[in-house]
């Protein structure tokens, strides 16, 4: 199939242009202690959670319109809504929009055409190479930027240009833009228990979290740095997800884009139709896994044990750098690729599961097991080829 | 001036006779004289002119809008419109290809999922077309459904093309 697609959109002009104007949209501060718990309810609102030092809770929203006419102003304010309702026991944000408001939104406002350049299927290639854990936590720490892009115009003429009739193209000029910036952040105490409800929202930890959190997020984005805590449980659902650090706790993840997480351990990823990389494992990760990809770029030293268990999924598995380990896979009606070599294990009739292959000794005292069934496993030292 | 009222009376003519057909002409003239409107009737009919009136104005200056879609709006339809078919397309070649019957009963549940989350979006889209982030999550949304049979159906032929079991210790 041809690539899909260059398309050519034409806007209309919409609005006069006004002023930047900023809103203050909540502005209040709760003291909180520890028997206080805290839940906040977001849709279609993007927010940042940083660590309070001063035992209160603080919730500071505001959004800034440049170019915006008074009326689509007054639209999207009238179409949010925030509430603060404080009892004994928990503290509770409700906060919702009509329509989705990130961190920054471009309006187009001209009727001139416009190129969209095809890249949202990210770039194909045949190798994968290993990622250091340092590279992969720039990546993630990258795209969980505190602050706005300063050249609003330099990142959308990134994805966009201006064509002309003759399909010459252009940079897209300042007056063709709306644009309205939103800084919504919480500042939440660390002993306090979090739940978070979100819907279309962007969650962003600025801050390593400690607390207990319990999160259901379906749509949007979830960003965080270190997430410890052995209590926490996380579905998150048809979005992306990033981490620089998990530590303890269950982890449900469906179709999950370019998921990304710097380092792994002592928890529980149940996931399905997701993309995976993961910077290192260490001890005692547990995954479960239907038809997802998974990238083990390193281990820690002593990881001692990883078990996974997987169906119709992709490993693609770097070796740990020592020599004291082991790495088993058990199953059927899978295929291994390693060093140019492909071992290919037929489906069992009765779906029992064999052992397939084990690379190092037994005595070793960090192994990694796979059971898998239909499943495609690749190994490599600092490269994985993907052709067969 | 002083006058006897009993003159007055002698001077008055005597009274002339009816005629015959007296009763007739009263009938026949008090038939063509012309209708006293009444107050009732002149408010009806100031309220029929004014809703007359109204109801012209109205139609002439408070038509249904011609429903017309922006440019942005028909561009896009063409794009889901060919991602639609590529979509239907690689569902039957995946149908076709895979044994397990759960695996495509949770692919299909899975696609299920998606087109519902696209029909939300694209109703956003209809009240905010020139959002960039709405654009991108509708693209986003169908190249997902496009890329995930796509990915499956290379899963399979990948596992299909192996035909002897191995137990390999390195």
């Amino acid at each position: 199939m041809k690539t899909p697609f260059k398309c050519l959109l034409l806007m209309l002009i919409t609005s006069a242009t006004a002023l930047a104007q900023r809103h203050q949209i909540l502005d209040k501060s709760v003291a909180l202690d520890k028997t206080v718990a805290v839940q906040l309810n977001i849709e279609n609102i993007y927010l940042a959670i940083e660590e309070s030092t001063d035992g209160s809770i603080h919730f500071d929203y505001a959004i800034e319109f440049e170019g915006y006419s008074k009326k689509a102003i007054n639209e999207k304010l009238n179409g949010l809504k925030t509430d603060v309702v404080i009892t004994d026991k928990q503290v509770t944000l409700d906060a919702k929009s009509l329509s989705q408001i990130s961190f920054q939104s471009f309006v187009l406002t001209s009727d001139h055409g416009l190129y969209l350049e095809d890249d949202f299927g990210g770039i194909k290639t045949d190798t994968i190479f290993r990622k250091s854990q340092d590279a992969l936590l720039k990546e993630i720490q990258k795209n969980n930027r505190t602050n706005w892009p300063k050249d609003a115009l330099k990142f959308i003429n990134g994805r966009f240009k201006k064509i002309d009739k003759d399909g010459n193209l252009s940079n897209i000029r300042k007056g063709n833009v709306d644009i309205m910036r939103s800084q919504f952040v919480i500042k939440i105490p660390p002993y306090v228990k979090l739940t978070i409800k979100s819907k279309n929202a962007g969650i962003y930890f600025r801050n390593d979290v400690e607390n207990e959190l319990s999160v259901n997020s379906k749509k949007g984005n979830f960003k965080a740095k270190a997430l410890r805590n052995d209590l926490n449980t996380v579905s998150l659902e048809n979005l992306h997800f990033e981490a620089e650090a998990i530590t303890g706790g269950r982890y449900e993840l469906k179709n999950v884009k370019n998921g990304k997480i710097g380092s792994f351990m002592e928890a529980k990823i149940t996931s399905e139709f997701s993309k995976l990389e993961i910077g290192e494992t260490g001890r005692h990760a547990i995954i479960n896994d239907f038809n997802s990809e998974y990238w083990f770029y390193n281990w820690a030293d002593n990881f001692e044990k990883a078990l996974m268990t997987t169906e119709y999924s992709k490993i693609n598995l770097f070796f740990p750098d020592e020599d004291s380990y082991q790495i088993g896979t058990y199953g059927h009606d899978t295929a291994h690729f390693y060093d140019g070599v492909t071992t290919e294990i037929s489906p069992s009739r009765d779906n029992k599961s064999s052992k397939m292959m084990i690379i190092g000794e037994d005595s070793s005292p960090n192994k990694i097991q796979i059971n898998t069934s239909h499943g495609i496993v690749r190994f490599g030292k600092n490269f994985i080829e993907l052709k067969r | 001036m002083k006058q006897d009222i009993r003159e007055l009376f002698k001077e008055e003519e005597p009274l002339k006779p009816l005629p015959d057909a007296h009763r007739a002409e009263f009938l026949e003239k008090l038939k063509n004289q012309p209708k006293r409107h009444s107050n009732y009737m002149f408010w009806v009919r100031i309220a029929a002119v004014l809703i007359i009136t109204l109801s012209i104005g109205y139609g002439l200056f408070f038509q249904p809008p011609v429903v017309v879609d922006s440019p942005v709006i028909t561009q896009i339809k063409a794009v889901e419109d060919q991602y639609l078919k590529d979509i239907e397309r690689e569902w039957k070649q995946f149908v076709a290809i895979a044994k397990d019957e759960v695996l495509v009963a949770r692919y299909k549940a899975r696609l299920e999922d998606l087109d519902a989350d696209y029909k939300a979006i694209a109703a956003e889209f209809q009240n905010n077309a020139n959002n960039i982030e709405i654009i991108e999550s509708l693209v986003e949304n169908l190249q997902t459904r496009l890329q995930i049979l796509k990915d499956i159906q290379e899963h399979i032929k990948i596992l299909n093309q192996k035909n002897e079991q191995h137990e390999n210790t390195i």
